[in-house]
């Protein structure tokens, strides 16, 4: 609710100016940043991915600043959670591919094969290069996603109606209280495992094929009402993804398998035939069937691993592509405007609203030196190699962090990994097979898409408040390398938690590490020759032909939709088909003002309880460490 | 009507027939799979399926005859919002916070929210240059238009005003360059 001012309250506001940019915005941004980026990056060592930080910023920031000081105003919240996010998402960047290179080292080592030397400098310089390339590059695509594209950015508006509850009247505020109740409860029934039944139900994923559908035609849906609500908040824009889906799943998977172009079996060892026939005797099943779900699972891996999501990939980052070449005018106009800026900022007057385009090319220019120091400093990499991979490592930086971003703002999915997993095979084709090197370089360019997409997440949010863009992206600039360093020092000490110094995370451990041992997979095919160079090409083709068509975004979310699992492209088809339902029931404004409330109230309530299983497992780990 | 319909349906089927060609995996030791001629002349269906989609909404854009508003109606909404805008101007000095809010929510879902529903349409029948200028215009008064929300709800007044006064300002440019649009 709106907080009581006295007339000298009041008399204060009228003659101080408005509140945005200031020293305790930036301080409990800070703070909550950092807080949230351990805890979001132990998970993600645990679990394999990542959670926003911006709800849970803007949540504290409402109470802190408009509760606690009584002056807080949303603009200022807005700048809190844009520098809170920045810096937990830098930190993913970090947790998602660090790992691997130690992994890596320990296997090697274990196999009597020389081992990778691992140098914090250059992976602390390689993050803060990232943090700043990430900001600077995609600013001037603000125009375009946010103002002419309109893309939905789910959790931005989900951080917008939090910053506005208590003013945006009551019926408002009780929708968002009632979606965060209903989605914390279930997320609990989930965590807990009330709802586990092996067959039907089994990590948070409903199997609907009841041994009928055969498993290759993924009959599953995933139990996150995140994705659905995130449907929800986009609407029609949204379907292509399911429809993508289906494509993928019930026409190109069964036309794959009948046309023999799958494997007729799958080789299996000793060990697990052995667990098989156990499990048959323990469920009285037959073995028959159980060869006969193997195959099907086997065959849906296959599909999905080596057939859909490396095409999937291709028409992703084809579609993105197309998506920008369909728009340049207006990013001419964008352009313009940033150069237009210079020029204003350069008089003086005040009423610079963007970045100054002198200013962007300058910190571009920063990004690409730090980023050549970081290569250098690799053990193995000659200047000239350096030098190339920087700028290479930019222009990829630039093209994966649009793809992201737009795949962020239509869908709030982000396929950080597939691009970290493209990042790293460019960078060691680059460096000659040199590991470390392509690490260090995997490294800044996976935190710096994910500063872009939370930077055109963030710049969505301010949009929708009306805050000045030149502020969000001075702090975003300004920040998030702290959460880069964070994340690096952590992964370094809880690797040498481990017994005898070293293996504090990876297989077998309380911390498995699932996206550093998929990159060490990668890293394998990488060394092999085994990269499908030919999905990439025909996929990006694809891509081409799917951006030019008249309808917004259809590239990027056919290609997300084959790069993704089918439960969640499921899952979030089913909430767009609800706002559909609901827009040709009720109409478009029971939509913008009952549905938008409550579907960011169930975004907001799983990210609230991502938090508290963070510090959980957290709390829980650390109990266990304390010598009874 | 038809010939976007039917330039989709062409494309669909190109687009399919392409995904299916890309899917499958090279034979061992080959760099392509032998199911190329099919992802080829998929994605040459889809090339042709695509101009004959798109010169059939652009036809239909400059009939009027696309789904939703017309582009003369698209701009007589930016000439309302500009108008609500200025009533608002005018009794600013009477009105407190949560009118204010009211109103700006009253303007923003009469006109601007509509506006932006249907945008592409512009694009179609002016270019994307004149296009994107109309709708990248009415979007930074929009973003004002917020401010002065945000600003009022933290009872702010004077920052709400000169926000108010910079989405008017916008406004006024927007709808000065798209008069001679209006007539034709």
């Amino acid at each position: 609710m709106p907080e009581q001012l006295d007339a000298k309250d009041i008399g204060q506001r009228l003659v101080a100016p408005y509140r945005e940019l200031t020293v305790a915005a930036v301080v409990l941004g800070i703070v909550q940043g950092i807080i949230i980026n351990i805890a979001f990056a132990y998970v993600a060592l645990k679990i394999g991915f990542g959670i926003g930080g911006s709800t849970v910023a803007a949540i504290m920031g409402y109470a802190l600043l408009t509760g606690v000081m009584k002056r807080g105003t949303s603009v200022e919240n807005n700048i809190n959670q844009t520098i809170a996010s920045g810096i937990n998402v830098s930190g993913s960047g970090v947790v998602f591919t660090l790992p691997a290179l130690f992994m890596l080292n320990a296997a090697w080592t274990a196999q009597g094969e020389t081992g990778i030397q691992i140098d914090p400098l250059p992976l602390m310089i390689g993050g803060v290069a990232g943090a700043i390339l990430g900001t600077v590059l995609i600013i001037p695509l603000r125009k375009q996603m946010v103002e002419m594209d309109r893309l939905r950015f789910p959790s931005g508006i989900a951080v917008t109606t939090i910053i506005r509850s208590g003013r945006a009247g009551v019926e408002k505020a009780k929708l968002l209280a009632i979606g965060v109740g209903i989605s914390v409860l279930w997320k609990i029934v989930l965590i807990a495992g009330w709802l586990e039944f092996p067959g039907l139900v089994e990590e948070e994923i409903l199997h609907f094929g009841f041994g009928v559908i055969p498993l290759y035609l993924a009959p599953m849906i995933g139990l996150s009402v995140l994705n659905a609500a995130a449907g929800m908040l986009t609407g029609k824009g949204g379907l292509p993804l399911l429809i993508g889906g289906v494509l993928a799943w019930w026409v190109i998977a069964p036309a794959s398998v009948v046309s023999g172009w799958t494997p007729g079996e799958f080789p299996i060892s000793a060990e697990e035939e052995a667990a098989l026939q156990q499990h048959a005797h323990d469920q009285a099943i037959p073995m028959e069937t159980l060869y006969q779900q193997r195959y099907q699972s086997q065959t849906k891996d296959f599909l999905y691993g080596r057939m859909l999501r490396p095409t999937g990939i291709g028409v992703l980052i084809g579609g993105a592509l197309m998506g920008v070449i369909v728009c340049f005018p207006a990013i001419v106009i964008a352009f313009r405007s940033l150069a237009q800026a210079a020029k204003t900022a350069g008089s003086g007057s005040g009423k610079v609203e963007e970045m100054p385009l002198n200013i962007i090319i300058a910190c571009t220019l920063v990004g690409v030196v730090l980023l050549f120091t970081a290569a250098a400093l690799t053990e193995g990499v000659s200047v000239g190699q350096a030098a190339f991979t920087a700028v290479v490592g930019t222009v990829w930086l630039a093209v994966a962090g649009l793809i992201v971003s737009q795949a962020a703002g239509m869908t709030d999915i982000s396929p950080i990994s597939g691009m970290a997993l493209i990042s790293v095979t460019i960078m060691m084709f680059l460096l000659g097979g040199n590991v470390a090197g392509a690490m260090v370089l995997g490294v800044a360019v996976c935190v710096g898409i994910g500063q872009s997409a939370d930077m055109m997440q963030d710049l969505k949010t301010g949009h929708m408040l009306g805050a000045k863009p030149i502020k969000q992206q001075i702090v975003q600039f300004a920040f998030p390398w702290i959460g880069a360093m964070t994340a690096i020092g952590l992964v370094f000490l809880l690797w040498q938690s481990g017994p005898g110094g070293q293996g504090g995370f990876g297989e077998g451990t309380s911390l498995p590490a699932p996206q550093g041992g998929a990159l060490m997979g990668i890293i394998s095919a990488v060394q092999s020759g085994n990269v499908p160079v030919d999905k990439y090409l025909m996929g990006g083709t694809i891509g081409i032909l799917l951006g030019a068509a008249p309808v917004s975004g259809l590239g990027v979310l056919i290609g997300l939709s084959m790069y993704l699992p089918f439960y969640m492209s499921l899952g979030y088809g089913i909430g767009c088909l609800i706002h559909i339902f609901l827009r040709a029931v009720k109409g478009p404004m029971f939509c913008q003002h009952k549905l938008v409330p409550f579907a960011a109230g169930l975004i907001v309530g799983e990210a609230l309880t991502g938090v508290g299983y963070a510090i959980y497992e957290i709390l829980v780990s650390a109990l266990q460490t304390i010598p009874a | 009507m038809k010939r976007e319909r039917t330039g989709f349906a062409i494309y669909a089927i190109g687009i399919v027939l392409a995904i299916v060609g890309a899917a499958k995996l090279p034979a061992p030791d080959h760099q392509w799979p032998d199911s190329w001629p099919m992802f080829a002349g998929g994605a040459l269906v889809a090339a042709l399926g695509l101009m004959w989609w798109r010169s059939g909404v652009k036809a239909e854009a400059k009939q009027g005859q696309l789904g939703g508003r017309s582009a003369q109606e698209l701009l007589s909404l930016l000439v309302q919002s500009r108008d609500m805008g200025q009533a608002i101007e005018a009794e600013f000095e009477e009105l407190d916070s949560q009118t204010i809010r009211a109103r700006i929510d009253a303007l923003l879902d009469a006109t601007l929210l509509p506006f932006v529903e249907d945008r592409q349409v512009l694009v179609e029948t002016y270019g994307m240059r004149q296009g994107a200028d109309i709708i990248l215009k009415a979007s930074a008064a929009e973003r004002n238009f917020n401010r002065v929300w945000s600003a009022a709800a933290d009872d702010h007044l004077p920052e709400s005003r000169t926000s108010l006064q910079s989405a008017l300002a916008t406004m006024e440019e927007l709808v000065a360059a798209i008069r001679p649009l209006m007539n034709t």
